[in-house]
Formats: structure tokens, sequence, C-alpha cells
């Protein structure tokens, strides 16, 4: 990973330019679908740059370090993995640099009874079995070749009980950890899913951190979230609950390999905290990195 | 784990269609959580995508056409952009005709067409004057009507256009600025009489330097 970077937030086209040319950001997270049209060019799908919405990206936000953050991988299906995001990374490494790479483990595409690819709607997290964690792995490797920076993979957030798994796998906390030491992939640690899944489930996040590859773990996400029917959602519709702030705190001093945190929020919950009350986020965020970093601040 | 993980995934995939093959416990409010949270997501993004089309309609007509696209498995998609061209597709032939919503339909569609042709586009070389031409192949034209108090909507967030008349007429060609525009009188009658090209030489060329016709082969 490159060196310390520090606080960084996405690029919200809804947000004034002021936040991203002050000193309120290191850097920041392009989900690139968000630039891009599918469209079916020859009978396949490709990422088709929407050129007027990356240059406005890029003139708002060309300043910063990059990183990648992608959607629509689907790095999880067992029938394969979405192919045209490859392409898009590609293209767009020459294009606008980015310093690495993350995206979701989970799968969000499976066949349907007549052997076609079809959409689940949401996000689905993945067995924790030996075979999950190979095809992942060898993908992870695979794409890290490929794209030539560090590749990411975010721990997911869900509600399904009883997932199956191997013994020797055990959880999500071990499926993570087996792809990480099988393909040489990082892991971005996304704690507001961490805390919505220890919520749900009843375990201590605590007891999980200590389980997972603290040493791998290149970039950490936090967020905010509601209740709905008995459970606690990963919404991204708000400001970061105390615990997750907890969290961030204890694994800072944990992470050697850290280069930043991202907060993370919907556009459409945008305006319930305001201009303000977002760069409030970024700077709670910022005095807690600055506290384990003071030197990679200073510089 | 017993069962590979293709299978895990299929099932959970024939789960979500309804069927009892679910490797969840179905009835477990883990998982019935997850399908509510799931037909929110697809309700959102189908709203999302198709925004400007709903908007022209009665809410409660509205809200039964996302109902009834959701029914039949819409809002799935991970793409906005095709999940945009898929239920306009589903909506087309539910709207009411004539219609607001049916012209910010077609114009949408239309728009998609044009930016799908502007991919690839360049101009063609001027031909004899006399050659045959047809209507392009990523062009449109599409007519909307407006009341006294209803404004125009623009396809795509663009530019407003302003209408002249209760009834106006909008080109949409991969070579013209932003990809439509408002059609002449001129041009209106020209596309309607396509492929008969008894036109000004100026306004084929035009029309041929802007994708709106093109040469047959």
């Amino acid at each position: 990973m490159p060196a310390p970077l520090g606080v960084g937030f996405g690029c919200h086209p809804g947000l004034p330019d002021a936040i991203y040319m002050s000193d309120l950001l290191d850097f920041v997270e392009v989900t690139p679908e968000v630039f891009h049209r599918e469209q079916r060019v020859q009978g396949r799908f490709e990422f088709v740059p929407d050129r007027k919405a990356l240059d406005i990206a890029r003139r708002r936000c060309g300043n910063l370090p990059m990183a990648m953050h992608g959607v629509s991988l689907s790095i999880g299906s067992a029938h394969g993995m979405y192919e045209p995001c490859l392409s898009m990374l590609e293209r767009l490494q020459g294009e606008w640099p980015f310093a690495w790479y993350s995206e979701h483990l989970h799968f969000q595409t499976t066949l349907d009874a007549q052997g076609q690819p079809a959409n689940t709607g949401i996000p689905f997290p993945l067995p924790p079995t030996n075979e999950a964690a190979a095809l992942v792995a060898e993908r992870a490797a695979t794409i890290q070749r490929l794209v030539g920076v560090p590749f990411l993979l975010e721990n997911p957030v869900h509600y399904l009980p009883d997932l199956p798994s191997d013994p020797d796998i055990g959880d999500e906390f071990g499926l993570m950890a087996s792809i990480v030491a099988r393909s040489g992939c990082g892991q971005l640690l996304d704690l507001h899913n961490l805390y919505c899944n220890a919520t749900n489930f009843g375990f201590h996040p605590l007891a999980a951190l200590d389980r997972i590859r603290l040493d791998r773990v290149g970039e950490i996400h936090v967020a905010g979230g509601s209740w709905r029917d008995g459970f606690y959602m990963d919404a991204h519709d708000g400001a970061v609950p105390e615990p997750v702030w907890d969290l961030l705190d204890h694994t800072l001093s944990r992470a050697p390999w850290i280069t930043g945190v991202v907060f993370e929020i919907l556009d459409e919950y945008l305006p319930r905290l305001g201009a303000d009350g977002i760069a409030r986020q970024i700077e709670r965020a910022r005095g807690i990195w600055q506290h384990h970093h003071p030197i990679a601040m200073a510089a | 784990m017993s069962g590979t993980l293709a299978a895990f995934q299929a099932g959970i995939g024939r789960a979500l269609l309804g069927e009892a093959s679910c490797p969840i416990d179905p009835a477990s409010p883990g998982f019935r959580f997850t399908l509510s949270v799931r037909r929110s997501w697809c309700k959102g993004r189908s709203i999302m995508a198709a925004r400007a089309v709903l908007e022209a309609l009665p809410d409660e007509e509205s809200q039964r056409l996302v109902s009834e696209y959701l029914e039949q498995g819409g809002g799935s998609e991970v793409s906005l952009a095709i999940e945009n061209e898929r239920f306009l597709q589903f909506l087309l032939p539910r709207l009411p005709d004539p219609s607001m919503a049916l012209s910010i339909c077609r114009m949408n569609q239309a728009l998609n067409l044009a930016r799908r042709g502007a991919m690839n586009f360049s101009p063609p070389e001027l031909r004899n004057p006399d050659a045959p031409v047809v209507r392009g192949q990523y062009a449109s034209l599409v007519w909307y009507r407006t009341g006294p108090h209803e404004a125009p909507m623009p396809p795509a967030g663009e530019k407003s256009l302003s209408a002249e008349s209760p009834e106006s007429a909008v080109l949409f060609a991969p070579g013209l600025p932003n990809l439509f525009r408002l059609a002449s009188q001129a041009e209106a009658g020209f596309w309607r009489a396509l492929p008969a090209i008894d036109a000004p030489r100026g306004l084929i060329a035009s029309l041929l330097r802007d994708g709106v016709i093109e040469y047959p082969d």
C-alpha cells in the first residue's frame, strides 16, 4: 500500500466543490461505475465512460490521490465475475491513475434456470467454505496482477443466519483470512459492516477484530446506519455511531499497513447531514487518525 | 458444506423467485428481512431509473406500475442504465396514449439510442445530392404534447426545451450537440416523408451531418 494518506471521502457530484478543494481531505474514493454507462457494444456489455461526468469529477478531485472502490464485480459468483469491470479499470488506470482498488466480498449474480446470469437485486454473502475461499483468492490474485496496484476486499454486511460452512473456515472472518492468506490481497475493513453484523448476530466486535489480519488492512470504512424491523442496517444514511468511532480508535493503533479512512454516505442522505455535518464527520475521523499517525499528517 | 458454491447460489436465486429450494431457512427473520431490504432496493432503483416518466403520472398509477414491474422481477439490475432501458421498455405499452408520460418515455428511449450511436459516430462524406437517404439507425423524432400549464421535461437533465405550441417535435441523433434539439416544421415533415428525398439540399446535408438521416448502405 502507499504511505499513509489520512482521511478520504467519496466523489459526490451533489456536494460543493469546496469540500474537495479544502484541506479537509487527503484522498478521494471513486466508484467507477458512477461515471460510466453500461451499454451493449457488439453483443457484449461494456462500461462506456460518461465523459462529461468524468471530466467534472477530475476537475473537482483530480488534485487528490485517488482510490477506486467498485460495486459490480461480483467476485464471488460461482459462474464468473463481471469481466467488464476489469476492462474499465485497466482503461481508467491509464487515464486517471489510482493508488489501490477495492471491491466487496460477496456475490450479486447467479445463473437462472436457463443458465443465464441473473442479478440477485442485493449483494449476498459467500458461505465460509474452502471452495469459496479458493475461488475468490485465485480471482483476487489475478486482479491484483492485472490492475498493478494493491487489491483490497471489503468484509460484507448481511442478515442471513446459518450460512453453510466448512469447519476449518468457520465464519466470515475465517473466510476473509483464508482469502487474504491464499491470494496476497489486502482487506478493506468496513467497521460499520462489522458493527452491524456484530449487533444483528450477537457477537462482540472487539473479539472479531482479534481474528482479523489487521496487518493486511489497507483501508477502513466508517458509516452510519439505522434500525428497521429489529435489525440494525448498514444504511449509510447519517452520522457514524459512537461505538464505530471507538472501533476505529482501537483498530488504527493495530493496523500497520493502513493507508486511509473513508467516511461513507449515500447521495440521497447528503442533505440530512449537509456540507457542514459531513465536514464534522471527516474532521472527527481526522482527529482519530492524527492520534495514531501524527507524523504522516504533519507531512 | 454439502453441495457446491454454484448450487448454493442457484438456490438463493430460486428462493428469490419464490421457489421452495432455499439453502437458508426461508422462515428465519434474517431471510425475511433480506427479502424486504431487497424489495426496497429494487423499488428505489426502479423509481430512480425512470423518475421523469413516473413523475408525469398520477401517484396511484405510478405506484401501480412500479409494483407490477417489481412483481415481474424488475429493479434488480446492478447497472442503472440497463435498469432504465428495461423499465422504459416495460412502461411503453402501459402508458396512456397520448400523454406527457408517454412522450417522456419515448424521449428517454430516443436519447439512449442516440447515445449508443454517438459512441462511434462520424459524419458521412456527402455523395451525389440525388443519392437516396433513410432515417438514421440511431435517430428518432419524438412528438410531445403539453397543456398550457405543463412544462416540457428535458429528457436527461440537459437544458430545457421550450414549447412553441401544444405539440412539438424533438429530434434525437448521435451527431447533434447534446444529442437532441427541437425539430423545425420542415425537418419534421421531411422525417415523416422519408424515404422520399423531396427536400432542400442544404437541409439534407445538415441532417446527414448530424446523423438524423444516413445513406442506406
